[in-house]
């Protein structure tokens, strides 16, 4: 039975087509992908359900009723409701509390005073929690949650407004292994009862794992929907690329050189306390483990934004990082997982954005040659085939995988000894990944140090020399590129 | 069209209002007049400059009209007990610098908001002021440096506060990462930048512009006057927010403040030419600065 069904929709952006007649359907009870690159159409398709954008053309209704269109409120009283990336939960309120924000329960007590019936939402929200088989008091406070639990309690926001149609916006991005099974478990017990699901990922093998049927966009178009059992990631790739990328991950050809790092022992209690770790000129090291090991602490404090103790050596001499700013100096970068938050400057064009860190290079007697950075920041944003208009573009306009190729074209504007990338290809589409991982090969080629960071198992055994694995604050082990597997790594990676 | 319209607002608002002065009275267009906005306005815009580089890092310094006060009360001691007006000069600028690198560091080693500390040392350096010499004003000051508030001078060295102030902010890495600080301060420490350097040498600049304005202001009042430069920061700051810089951070420029401060300048002037009363006069300055502040808002927006 069809829940959701978009007909004709299409948008544009000062002459831009961004969609273009798209059909799009959901049947209650099933999973549904929508797969597609960045720039594909997804996010607008989903801001046109939810409210948040007014197409050109086009209908959308949900249980045969006419869909408010530019109406947020009024869609998610219809019964869509989404989740996106970044949460909409105010961190210090409960979890009850957050998950009655805007419906709070709350009636005339004794027929003289409104008092919100805080027992009533607690054992309502409790309730909620249970049934999708969440361990967490109602009563807890959001901000000591973990990201996952706080996307559940997003989910159960949902639920309690009655949606019949969820929409998943990236939700493993965060999550490790088993918080994303537990999530899928969540999402399967939904379907059974009849919702509707529509989950945007760019992980196929979660694709795979969980969707009934899979939609692809491409520039804008329905290029492909059809049901999940019996597709190849092969034929997805191809969908959504609209050329073969048969290689995913490209051949590497290591031969790694002297040690350019050495970190004995280190340790930033509680959120690391036995880190040990070596990485050569030339070499990509994978950083593995699940979410809260300890990997972004380690990077931060082997590039100095975190005070840590311990023993570190870069090209062996002993080095005790006070700041990025020093660690910089001495050729050690970190390049942060969060882009928005903490990497990108949004205000700011995207040459800037490539030059900040090293913008001392232009300068003469302390005062800048404009037209000598502009010029290297051409250079680096053609080096790393960073796609903009113009240069001058506030960075926010950039796709994500654009994005990251700026932020690798800051660190590498003056060839550091090792960087650290902090899930490098998060949120970003498969061309621009496939770009990025080049980028690896070749600066390693050159004799650049990396260590990789990343969640993503298949980008982790198949960028890496050597896997180093993490676990609740410790190196547990060390796998060579022929000695990992999948099973071996979350072997390490995992208590028991 | 719409955006360089966003980004000149004020120079578009600047420009429409003196034309409309100059038409609506021919009291305006004068040198007199227009020599006394600038003697007038020039304190507000010297403390703006300052206050320019603290706002871009999503910062405030409160204490600006305080140090005018103390800095212009220990530069007409100086000069009072005969050292010359290098030295007056001198002295007042290092007074306000010393109170710049005292909220400076406060704000980066103790890390407590700017607000507060600025807010403190408002307080602070205002009792200082009064405390020096229990509350008298200092007069007797020599007659060479009252020329310094004269027309020319006083364009001379807000002109060349502007400048400096532009070329450090558009054409030094350190301008650049003020930029950076305010717009994403994490992202600038991760960066690479030395983002609590970078804040101490903000306040302490301020502080340092706020020294100069309070011995320009000495000069004015040919005098040490414990209560000079009372709510000048408020002036300061409105001129920098009218003037397009916003005040979470990041976005703004230089000229937007000098023009920010006369505009709001040339405003009570022409109310001033309509004998409109001061009290009237308050209420517009207020409405123009809410105007302002809106139009900030709807620019980071949109």
């Amino acid at each position: 039975m069809t829940l959701l069904a978009a007909t004709n929709l299409s948008k544009s952006y000062a002459g831009v087509r961004v969609l273009d007649a798209v059909d799009f359907d959901v049947r209650a009870g099933e999973i549904h992908a929508l797969l597609g690159e960045n720039g594909a159409g997804k996010s607008t398709l989903i801001k046109i359900l939810a409210g948040a954008v007014v197409p050109d053309t086009g209908d959308v209704t949900l249980d045969a009723g006419r869909l408010p269109i530019g109406d947020p409120l009024a869609v998610r009283r219809a019964g869509l409701s989404v989740v996106y990336q970044e949460f909409t939960l105010v961190p210090e309120l409960t979890v009850a509390e957050n998950v009655f924000l805007g419906r709070e329960r709350a009636g005339i007590f004794l027929h003289v005073l409104p008092f919100l019936h805080r027992a009533e939402m607690n054992r309502a929200a409790q309730a909620v929690l249970d049934e999708l088989g969440i361990h967490v008091a109602a009563t807890t406070i959001v901000r000591g949650l973990s990201v996952a639990h706080q996307q559940m309690v997003e989910i159960a926001r949902a639920l309690v407004s009655d949606a019949k149609l969820l929409v998943l916006d990236e939700p493993s991005a965060t999550l490790s292994h088993i918080e994303v099974d537990r999530l899928f478990a969540v999402l399967r017990r939904l379907r059974d009862r009849g919702l509707g699901i529509i989950y945007i990922s760019h992980r196929l093998e979660e694709i795979f794992a969980l969707a009934d049927r899979v939609t692809v966009l491409r520039d804008g178009r329905t290029v492909a929907s059809a049901p999940a059992a019996g597709l190849d990631r092969t034929a997805l790739i191809r969908w959504m690329v609209g050329r073969d990328v048969s290689e995913e991950f490209p051949a590497r050809h290591q031969s790694p050189g002297a040690v350019v790092l050495e970190a004995r022992g280190l340790a930033a209690p509680p959120r690391f306390s036995d880190v040990s770790l070596t990485v050569r000129e030339g070499e990509i090291v994978g950083l593995a483990g699940l979410v809260g090991a300890g990997r972004t602490s380690t990077a931060l404090a082997l590039a100095g934004a975190l005070p840590a103790k311990g023993d570190v050596r870069v090209n062996g001499r002993p080095a005790h990082f006070t700041s990025p700013a020093d660690a910089i100096a001495h050729g050690v970068v970190y390049v942060t997982e969060d882009r928005k938050a903490r990497g990108l400057f949004p205000l700011m064009g995207v040459d800037a954005n490539i030059t900040v860190t090293y913008l001392s290079m232009f300068a003469r007697a302390g005062v800048l040659s404009l037209a000598r950075e502009r010029t290297a920041a051409a250079a680096a944003a053609r080096e790393y085939d960073v796609r903009a208009a113009t240069l001058t573009q506030p960075v926010a306009t950039l796709s994500g995988g654009n994005q990251q190729k700026v932020l690798l074209a800051r660190y590498m504007l003056k060839r550091p000894t090792l960087v650290v990338l902090d899930e490098p290809t998060r949120g970003v589409d498969v061309g621009a990944r496939a770009e990025i991982y080049g980028l690896m090969n070749r600066l390693t080629a050159e004799g650049l140090a990396i260590v990789m960071i990343s969640s993503d198992l298949p980008e982790v055994l198949g960028m890496s020399d050597r896997v180093i694995v993490m676990r609740d604050g410790r190196t547990t082990g060390e796998l060579t590129r022929a000695e990992a597997t999948p099973e071996r790594v979350m072997a390490l990676a995992m208590a028991g | 069209m719409r955006s360089w319209l966003s980004k000149n607002a004020i120079f578009v608002a600047l420009a429409v209002e003196c034309l409309v002065l100059a038409v609506a009275t021919d009291a305006f267009f004068t040198v007199d007049n227009l020599s006394n906005v600038l003697r007038q306005n020039a304190f507000t815009a010297i403390l703006a400059a300052g206050m320019t580089f603290v706002i871009l890092t999503a910062g405030i310094d409160l204490s600006v009209g305080s140090i005018v006060g103390l800095s212009g009360m220990i530069c007409a001691d100086v000069l009072v007990r005969g050292h010359g007006l290098a030295a007056g000069v001198a002295v007042g600028l290092l007074v306000g610098l010393g109170v710049g690198v005292v909220n400076g560091l406060v704000i980066t080693k103790v890390k407590i908001p700017p607000f507060i500390v600025t807010l403190a040392m408002m307080q602070v350096v205002r009792g200082a002021a009064f405390k020096y010499t229990d509350a008298r004003t200092i007069s007797g000051l020599p007659v060479s440096f009252a020329m310094l508030s004269e027309s020319l001078p006083t364009f001379g060295i807000t002109a060349a506060v502007f400048v400096l102030a532009w070329l450090v902010l558009t054409r030094t890495p350190f301008g650049r990462h003020v930029y950076a600080t305010g717009g994403n301060p994490e992202a600038a420490w991760l960066s690479g930048i030395r983002v609590k350097r970078l804040l101490f040498a903000v306040y302490a600049l301020c502080g340092a512009t706020a020294g100069l304005a309070g011995v320009l202001v000495a000069s004015r009042l040919s005098a040490g006057y414990p209560r000079a430069g009372e709510f000048y920061e408020l002036d300061a700051i409105a001129a920098v927010v009218v003037g397009g810089t916003s005040l979470f951070g990041g976005r703004g420029s230089i000229w937007g403040t000098l023009a920010g401060a006369f505009f709001i300048g040339i405003l009570n002037n022409g109310l001033n030419l309509f004998r409109v009363s001061t009290y009237d006069q308050m209420i517009v300055k207020g409405a123009v600065l809410l105007a302002a502040a809106s139009l900030d808002r709807w620019r980071a927006s949109s």
